[in-house]
């Protein structure tokens, strides 16, 4: 896992949302996934006898990291129609989130997403939150999101 | 409510970094507890229209709950997040929002609560929360 660039419309739309920018969020290569990263700060700590990021971060980095997916999801149903740097705008409709456990102290969060479904001006989700390895997950979420441009036949 | 209960929701926002990130604020009126989250930039997720961002509303949502909680729990003990589903009604904009969470019932370890988010009326809801909740000792 390292670390990418991130390309310069990404950059763009991720610098212009406040919340995404006050948590510098940053993107992650996860081979096959959407995945950025929550970097570990003290003043994003949640209960203070725990030290992890609050369930309000890793809400914030799935809702984030899910939006990307979809965003993703719909450039490749839109093809070679896509305009550059066109990222489709969409709505949350539900978001549910398990927490299997407190994210660990003093440590950054990356945040996996995967649009497994787009279907009828609605896109469906999953996503996981972990330190390092995503088969010890700290939170699993499933999230549908409305999509406000539906691009015909999605 | 007493007054313990209203010390303890104090204590609660006080002692978690990202309730003071979040700029959130409780308060206790009639036995009644209300969350605040006044509107600051940092807390925009879609710039166009402008509207706070999903993880935002949902954290401030789970906040308000774990708050209720925390101000009736024995001393010593600390709520923790089982699960929480966030509808998203409407935008919530640049305005300041408002929760208030509901105790669907109280078991010995698990807790279900509903929280209701809005920011002009109550009577015109941006968000609702569902979620489970342990009450435990807290990890020291």
């Amino acid at each position: 896992m390292t670390d990418e660039p991130m390309s310069a419309p990404a950059a763009g739309d991720l610098a212009s949302r406040g919340t995404a920018q006050s948590l510098a969020l940053g993107f992650q290569n996860v081979e096959g996934a959407c995945a950025m990263r929550a970097p570990f700060r003290p003043d994003l700590v949640g209960d203070p006898a725990l030290g992890g990021l609050a369930g309000g971060v890793i809400t914030t980095l799935l809702d984030q990291t899910c939006g990307m997916a979809v965003s993703l999801a719909v450039r490749e149903l839109q093809g070679d129609d896509a305009s550059p740097g066109r990222f489709g705008t969409m709505a949350t409709l539900d978001f549910r989130i398990d927490f299997v456990r407190a994210a660990r102290a003093g440590r950054d969060v990356i945040g996996e997403a995967h649009c497994y479904r787009v279907a009828g001006g609605v896109a469906f989700v999953r996503a996981m939150a972990f330190e390092d390895d995503a088969d010890d997950p700290i939170a699993a979420a499933q999230a549908a999101f409305m999509l406000t441009d539906a691009p015909a036949g999605a | 409510m007493s007054v313990d209960a209203a010390a303890k929701l104090a204590a609660f926002v006080a002692a978690w970094p990202y309730a003071r990130f979040l700029g959130m604020e409780a308060w206790v009126e009639d036995g009644v507890i209300t969350a605040t989250l006044p509107f600051a930039a940092h807390l925009v997720g879609n710039p166009l229209i402008p509207a706070l961002h999903g993880g935002v509303v949902g954290g401030f949502l789970e906040l308000a709950a774990l708050a209720e909680l925390a101000a009736g729990a024995p001393d010593g003990h600390a709520p923790r997040t089982v699960d929480i589903t966030i509808d998203y009604l409407r935008p919530a904009r640049a305005l300041t929002t408002y929760a208030r969470a509901e105790v669907i019932k109280r078991g010995r370890r698990v807790a279900n609560l509903a929280v209701t988010a809005w920011q002009t009326t109550p009577a015109a809801p941006v968000a609702t929360l569902r979620g489970h909740f342990v009450l435990g000792p807290s990890v020291e």
